[in-house]
C-alpha cells in the first residue's frame, strides 16, 4: 500500500480534479453520494488512499423520512434519527488505519462526521483521528444514532495530509471535509453550516415542516456603559434557578452584579454568571481564580481546580415531548467548559459548582472569573460565604429516579471496551445520583417462561442492587417483575399501554401471580436484599375493567405476607377507590392530595404517598428550574409526601444530542465520552431543592434539641421563621413556572434559616433527666 | 358611553357600570365597560364531539346560555381513546377575534351532575391564538346547581392580539363511567377597566437581601394604555417611615415589576409595600421581610 500512496503522490497534482473545499463521503459505490463529494470506499477513492486495504468494512443505512412503526394513535412514527447522503454510509474498522489525502501543501481545517451507525445499541464506538503533524480529535459514543462532529487542524506537505484512525473498540467515519485554513470562515458559512444543520438538526425537507417558536424577550433594552458599548461585552448575574435564554437581554439591575453564593460544609453550590455579547467574538475563554478567605488572615482558599466549570448549552427543544413540528432554543445541558465563539446578541452562561470541604474556615472568600474575549479582558467578581454548618438530612425521606440501567447492555456489548464503558457509565451515574441526594433507584427483575418453568434473572438484579448499595442507597427499591409475561401466558396478548387492552384473566392467573411474588420475595430474603416494592403495572387507566383487574392483581400480591405494593396512580380519581385496601404506596404525579389528607391517611392506614413530578423533569419543558427547586425543597417539605421519584435520570431517543429526532423528545442528563454524566440545569435544581430541605430539617432538628435543653425562647423564634415560610408558600399540586417565589427569595429564605441554625447551634446542651 | 369604535359585526350591547360590586375585582368606584358576546352563546356556532350542545332554558346576567350535555361513556368515542375528551369548539370570525382592547373575558357557569361531588377538573376552557396555541384554564370554580363567575384576564393568559377559537372539554378520566354532567355557560362578555387599577398584587419575593438592587413585585394591571402611561405610585415603608416612593411604569396584564432600591442597603426587618398609597380606594399593600446580607 505504501507503493500506492507513493504512486498517487507522483501523479499529484494532476489528479486533483476537485476544488476546495474537499468533501469526502465515505461508503460504498452503490450508496447515495453527497452532491459534489468524492466517494471513499474501503478501496480508497479519488485523491485518497488507505494505507492497508482489506482491513476496513462499510455499511449502508437507509435514508428514511418516515418511520416504519405505527404509533399508538395510528400515525406513522418519526425515524429515530435522520440519515443524509453524507451520514447514511460509512467505513469502519477495529484496527488502526491511515488515510492519505492528496491536497496541495498548506494549512487546513478538517471536519469529520462520525456516527449514525445503525445496528446495535450496545456498541460503543471509539475514534481517535490524528494528523501527520500530530493534531488529534476523538469521540466515544454509544449506539446506533449519535452523530459527532470532530474538528482538526492539519498541515499538508508534499504528500498531502495523512490521517490515522485508531480505536479501543471500533472506529467509523461517514464524511470528511477539508478546507484551506484561510478559507475556513467563508466555507463554514456557505458550505459547512448547511451540512451540519442537515446532519445534526434535521434535513431541510424535514425541517421545513417544523416551526420555530422562540421565547419572546420582553426585557427593556438596558443602558450600556460607554465601556460596554466600546468593548462589546458585558456580564450579568441572575439567580442560577432562573433560565437565561439564548438571545434575551439582561435586566438592568443584573448587569455587572458580582456572582455570589453562600454554602455550608460538604454542600455543593452553583455560582453562575452570564456574558452578553454586543458584538461577535471568535473566542471567549474564561479562567477562574482561587477563592481566597478575606475574613481572616488564615490563608484559607478554595483552589480554582476544585471549582467545576461548565457552560449552559442551548439545545433545540420541543414544547412538548410528543410535539412533532415545533421547536425553540432553550438552556439545557451543562457542558464542560471549553473556549468558544459568541455571536452578537447572544448569551453565554458560565455555571460553576463548588463543594465546600468539611472544616473549610468560615467567612467570606473572594476571587474572580477572568474573561478573555478576543482582545477584550473582563473580570467578574466572585464572592462566597462559607458557613460553619453541618447540614442534616431527614433520613426518612426517599429520593429516587426511574432509570434505564446501563448494565442491561453488558450482555450484548460486542467487545471489552464497550462492556467496560457501560460498566463505567452505570458506576458514574450511581455516584452522580448519590451526589445529587438520591437514595434509591427503580429497578426491574427480568424473567421468562421456559416451557412451564419460570426463569428469573436474580443475579442481574443482584448486580444492580450491589451497585446501588455501593453508593449508599439504603431505601426500599421499586421493582417491576415479569408481570407482562405472566399475563401473556394466560391471555396470549399484552395488557396494552396503561392496561388499554386488558381482559380479565382466569383465577389461575392471580394464583400464579401470588406464587410468583412469593418466590421472588423468598429469594430476596435469602439474598438479604433491601425491601422490594412490587410494581406490576405503570399508570393503570381508570376504566372499570382496568380498575377491577388492578384490584385483583394487588390483592393477589398482598396474599404474600409482609410485601408492599406500589402503583403510579392518582388517588384523586375516585375510580381507584377499590385499590385502596391493597395499595401500600400511592405514587402520584402531582402532590394531588393536600398535606392534611396525606398525613391523616398515612397515620391511620400506614400507607405512604409518593410523588413522581414529571412536570419538572424535562419531559415537556426543559426549563422549569425554579419549579424543580420548589418541588424538591420547600414544596416537598410542605406537601407531607414521603418520596420524589420522577421519570427519568436519562431519556435518550435517537441521537442524544438531537431532541428533534424520534417520536419522543430526549430529556434530562446526557452522557460524555468517558461515560460520565453531563448534567442538565434541572438536575442541579433537584440537588438545590434537597439542600433547601436539609437547611429546614437541620433547623427543625436544632429547634428540637434546644427545646429539650430549655432554650424555649430561641426555639420559638426559629419556629416562627419556619411558620412564616410555610405561610408564604402558595401551595400547588404542581410547582412549575407560575405562582412561585421570585428566584432570589429562595436563597433569602435559606439564608434566614441558616442564620437561625447558627444561633441555635451555639446554645449548649442540657443533659436529659433520667 | 365609551367613544371607542365597537367591534364590527359583533352583536353587542354596551353597558356602563359605575358600581358593579361582585363583578369586577377593581376598586368598587372604578368604572368598567362590557361588551357582550352573544354569538358565543349560539349553539349552532359550536362543533361538539362526544357531547351535545343546545340552548339552555336558563339565563346568565339576563343573557342567553349554552347547554353542554355530556354523558360520560368509557366505551364510546374514538376507537383508540374510548376514555376520551368530550369537547366543543367555536371558530371566531375575523371581526370577532380582536379582543386586545379588553382586560378580561367573563362568563357564568352552572353545573348539573348525576353524583354529588364534581371532580377537581370539572371542565377546561381553551382560547386559541393565531398560531393555534391553546391557552387554557381549568374551571374548577364550577359548582353543582350554582352559578359561578369565570373571570380570565386576557393578558394574564398570555394571549396576543387575536383569539381565533374557543373550546370547552372534559377529560373523561376525571369522571366515572356513566356519569352525566351538564354545563350551562352564558353571559360571555369582554370587560375593560377605564382607569388604571390592580386586580392582583403580591410580593413575589416575600423576603429579599438588604443589599438587593431591586424589589420584585407581581401585579395584574388593568386599564387603558393611556391611563397607564404615567405609571403607578409605589411606596416602601419600614417602621412607619417611608423609605422610598417611585412611580413605576406598567403595562396591562400580569407582570413582575422590579422596583429599584437605592445604593444604600436597607435595614433588615419587616417592611410594607403599597401601590396607590394615597388613594384609599385603590391602595393595596403587601408585607415583605428584608434579610441581612451574607456578603
Amino acid at each position: 500500500m505504501q507503493i500506492k500512496i507513493l504512486f498517487l503522490s507522483i501523479l499529484f497534482p494532476t489528479c486533483l480534479v476537485v476544488a476546495a473545499p474537499y468533501i469526502f463521503d465515505f461508503g460504498t459505490t452503490n450508496s447515495p453520494l453527497h452532491k459534489g463529494a468524492v466517494l471513499v470506499t474501503t478501496a480508497g477513492g479519488q485523491q485518497v488512499a488507505w494505507q492497508a486495504e482489506g482491513q476496513c468494512k462499510s455499511r449502508v443505512n437507509p435514508i428514511e423520512r418516515e418511520g416504519t412503526l405505527a404509533t399508538s394513535d395510528g400515525k406513522k412514527s418519526l425515524p429515530q434519527s435522520y440519515q443524509t447522503e453524507l451520514t447514511c454510509d460509512y467505513i469502519h474498522a477495529s484496527l488502526e488505519q491511515t488515510l492519505a489525502i492528496l491536497v496541495p501543501a498548506g494549512a487546513y481545517k478538517l471536519l469529520l462526521l462520525s456516527g449514525r451507525a445503525g445496528g446495535r445499541a450496545e456498541v460503543v464506538w471509539d475514534l481517535r483521528v490524528t494528523s501527520s503533524d500530530n493534531n488529534s480529535a476523538a469521540a466515544t459514543f454509544a449506539g446506533a444514532h449519535e452523530l459527532r462532529t470532530l474538528y482538526l487542524d492539519a498541515v499538508a506537505g508534499a504528500k498531502g495530509i495523512e490521517l490515522t484512525f485508531s480505536t479501543r473498540s471500533q472506529w467509523l467515519i461517514n464524511a470528511l471535509i477539508v478546507v484551506p485554513a484561510a478559507e475556513w470562515e467563508q466555507v463554514h458559512a456557505s458550505t459547512i453550516q448547511p451540512i451540519l444543520a442537515a446532519c445534526c438538526v434535521l434535513p431541510p425537507e424535514v425541517l421545513e415542516k417544523w416551526r420555530e417558536t422562540p421565547r419572546l424577550d420582553t426585557t427593556p433594552k438596558p443602558v450600556w456603559t460607554p465601556r460596554q458599548q466600546q468593548e462589546g461585552l458585558a456580564f450579568f448575574t441572575r439567580p442560577w434557578c432562573e433560565p437565561v435564554w439564548p438571545d434575551h437581554l439582561p435586566r438592568q439591575h443584573e448587569i455587572s452584579m458580582p456572582a455570589r453564593a453562600f454554602a455550608s460544609w460538604n454542600e455543593y453550590e452553583p455560582i453562575t454568571f452570564t456574558l452578553h455579547a454586543l458584538k461577535a467574538f471568535s473566542t471567549i475563554d474564561v479562567r477562574i481564580s482561587d477563592l481566597i478567605n478575606t475574613s481572616k488572615a488564615n490563608n484559607a482558599a478554595i483552589p480554582a481546580e476544585k471549582i467545576e466549570t461548565r457552560f449552559v448549552r442551548y439545545m433545540y427543544v420541543r414544547p412538548n415531548y410528543t410535539t412533532p413540528d415545533q421547536y425553540y432554543r432553550a438552556p439545557d445541558v451543562l457542558m464542560p467548559w471549553q473556549p468558544q465563539p459568541l455571536s452578537q446578541g447572544e448569551n453565554l452562561r458560565l455555571w460553576l459548582t463548588l463543594r465546600i470541604p468539611y472544616g473549610q474556615p468560615e467567612g467570606l472568600y473572594h476571587g474572580s472569573a477572568r474573561v478573555r474575549a478576543d482582545t477584550i479582558e473582563l473580570e467578574v467578581p466572585i464572592t462566597l460565604r462559607v458557613l460553619p454548618i453541618t447540614l442534616q438530612r431527614d433520613q426518612s425521606l426517599i429520593y429516587g429516579q426511574y432509570y434505564h440501567h446501563p448494565l442491561r447492555n453488558l450482555r450484548n456489548a460486542p467487545d471489552d471496551f464497550s462492556r467496560a464503558w457501560w460498566q463505567a457509565k452505570a458506576e458514574a451515574e450511581h455516584r452522580d445520583m448519590r451526589e445529587h441526594g438520591m437514595n434509591t433507584v427503580v429497578l426491574g427483575l427480568s424473567g421468562w417462561l421456559d416451557k412451564e418453568d419460570w426463569r428469573f434473572q436474580f443475579d442481574w438484579l443482584q448486580r444492580d442492587i450491589d451497585l446501588a448499595r455501593s453508593v449508599g442507597f439504603d431505601k426500599p427499591i421499586v421493582c417491576s417483575f415479569p408481570f407482562g409475561a405472566l399475563y401473556y401466558k394466560y391471555m396470549k396478548a399484552s395488557t396494552g399501554s396503561h392496561l388499554a387492552q386488558v381482559q380479565m384473566p382466569p383465577d389461575a392467573f392471580f394464583d400464579e401471580l401470588t406464587a410468583m411474588v412469593r418466590t421472588i420475595e423468598a429469594e430476596a430474603r435469602r439474598r438479604q436484599w433491601p425491601e422490594l416494592l412490587y410494581y406490576p403495572v405503570d399508570e393503570p387507566s381508570v376504566a372499570p375493567l382496568s380498575v377491577a383487574f388492578m384490584t385483583r392483581v394487588l390483592a393477589a400480591i398482598k396474599r404474600v405476607p409482609n410485601v408492599r405494593t406500589y402503583v403510579t396512580a392518582d388517588p384523586e380519581h375516585e375510580q381507584f377507590a377499590p385499590l385502596r385496601p391493597y395499595l401500600d404506596l400511592w405514587c402520584c404525579q402531582p402532590f394531588s392530595l393536600g398535606r392534611n389528607a396525606v398525613m391523616e391517611d398515612m397515620r391511620e392506614r400506614g400507607v405512604e404517598y409518593w410523588c413522581y413530578p414529571n412536570h419538572i423533569a424535562g419531559e415537556n419543558d426543559h426549563t422549569p428550574t425554579l419549579g424543580a427547586r420548589m418541588t424538591y425543597g420547600f414544596g416537598f417539605w410542605q406537601s407531607g409526601y414521603r418520596a420524589l421519584i420522577p421519570w427519568i435520570y436519562q431519556a435518550v431517543m435517537g441521537d442524544q444530542w438531537n431532541y428533534l429526532d424520534s417520536n419522543l423528545q430526549d430529556f434530562f442528563n446526557r452522557t460524555a465520552d468517558d461515560a460520565s454524566p453531563v448534567p442538565v440545569a434541572l438536575w442541579e435544581a433537584y440537588r438545590e431543592g434537597i439542600d433547601d430541605h436539609r437547611y429546614v430539617y437541620t433547623l427543625q432538628s436544632q429547634i428540637a434539641r434546644v427545646k429539650a435543653s430549655g432554650h424555649q425562647e430561641q426555639a420559638a423564634s426559629a419556629q416562627a421563621l419556619l411558620e412564616q415560610i410555610l405561610t408564604s408558600i402558595k401551595v400547588q399540586t404542581k410547582y412549575k413556572n407560575d405562582g412561585l417565589w421570585a428566584p432570589e427569595a429562595f436563597d433569602a429564605w435559606r439564608w434566614l434559616v441558616a442564620e437561625q441554625i447558627l444561633v441555635l447551634q451555639m446554645l449548649p446542651d442540657r443533659l436529659a433527666a433520667p | 358611553m365609551n367613544s371607542r369604535k365597537p367591534l364590527a359585526g359583533v352583536v353587542k350591547r354596551w353597558i356602563m357600570v359605575c358600581i358593579c360590586s361582585g363583578l369586577t375585582a377593581c376598586a368598587a368606584e372604578e368604572p368598567v365597560e362590557y361588551l357582550y358576546l352573544d354569538h358565543v352563546a349560539e349553539p349552532k356556532r359550536w362543533s361538539p364531539a362526544e357531547c351535545e350542545v343546545s340552548v339552555s332554558p336558563l339565563q346568565a346576567w339576563e343573557q342567553p346560555v349554552l347547554m353542554m350535555r355530556i354523558p360520560v361513556d368509557y366505551n364510546a368515542g374514538e376507537k383508540l381513546y374510548p376514555i376520551g375528551w368530550p369537547r366543543m369548539y367555536l371558530s371566531l370570525k375575523s371581526p370577532e377575534q380582536v379582543w386586545s382592547e379588553y382586560d378580561r373575558l367573563e362568563f357564568q357557569i352552572r353545573t348539573e351532575f348525576s353524583r354529588s361531588k364534581l371532580p377537581k377538573r370539572p371542565l377546561i376552557f381553551h382560547l386559541y391564538d393565531q398560531q393555534g396555541k391553546s391557552h387554557f384554564a381549568t374551571l374548577d370554580m364550577a359548582a353543582i346547581n350554582e352559578w359561578r363567575t369565570v373571570t380570565l384576564n386576557l393578558y394574564d393568559l398570555g394571549l396576543p392580539d387575536a383569539v381565533v377559537r374557543l373550546g370547552f372539554n372534559i377529560n373523561e378520566a376525571d369522571y366515572q363511567d356513566q356519569d352525566l354532567v351538564v354545563f350551562h355557560l352564558g353571559g360571555f362578555r369582554l370587560v375593560r377597566a377605564t382607569a388604571a387599577c390592580l386586580t392582583e398584587f403580591s410580593a413575589v419575593a416575600p423576603v429579599i437581601f438588604c443589599d438587593s438592587r431591586v424589589l420584585p413585585l407581581e401585579m395584574v394591571v388593568e386599564g387603558p394604555p393611556a391611563k397607564l402611561a404615567g405609571g403607578i405610585p409605589v411606596q416602601l415603608t419600614g417602621k412607619d417611615k417611608n423609605v422610598l416612593q417611585h412611580s413605576i411604569p406598567v403595562i396591562r396584564g400580569r407582570q413582575i415589576v422590579n422596583i429599584p432600591l437605592g445604593e444604600v442597603p436597607l435595614m433588615p426587618g419587616p417592611y410594607s409595600v403599597s401601590v396607590f398609597p394615597d388613594d384609599p380606594a385603590l391602595k393595596k399593600t403587601v408585607e415583605i421581610l428584608v434579610a441581612s446580607s451574607p456578603w
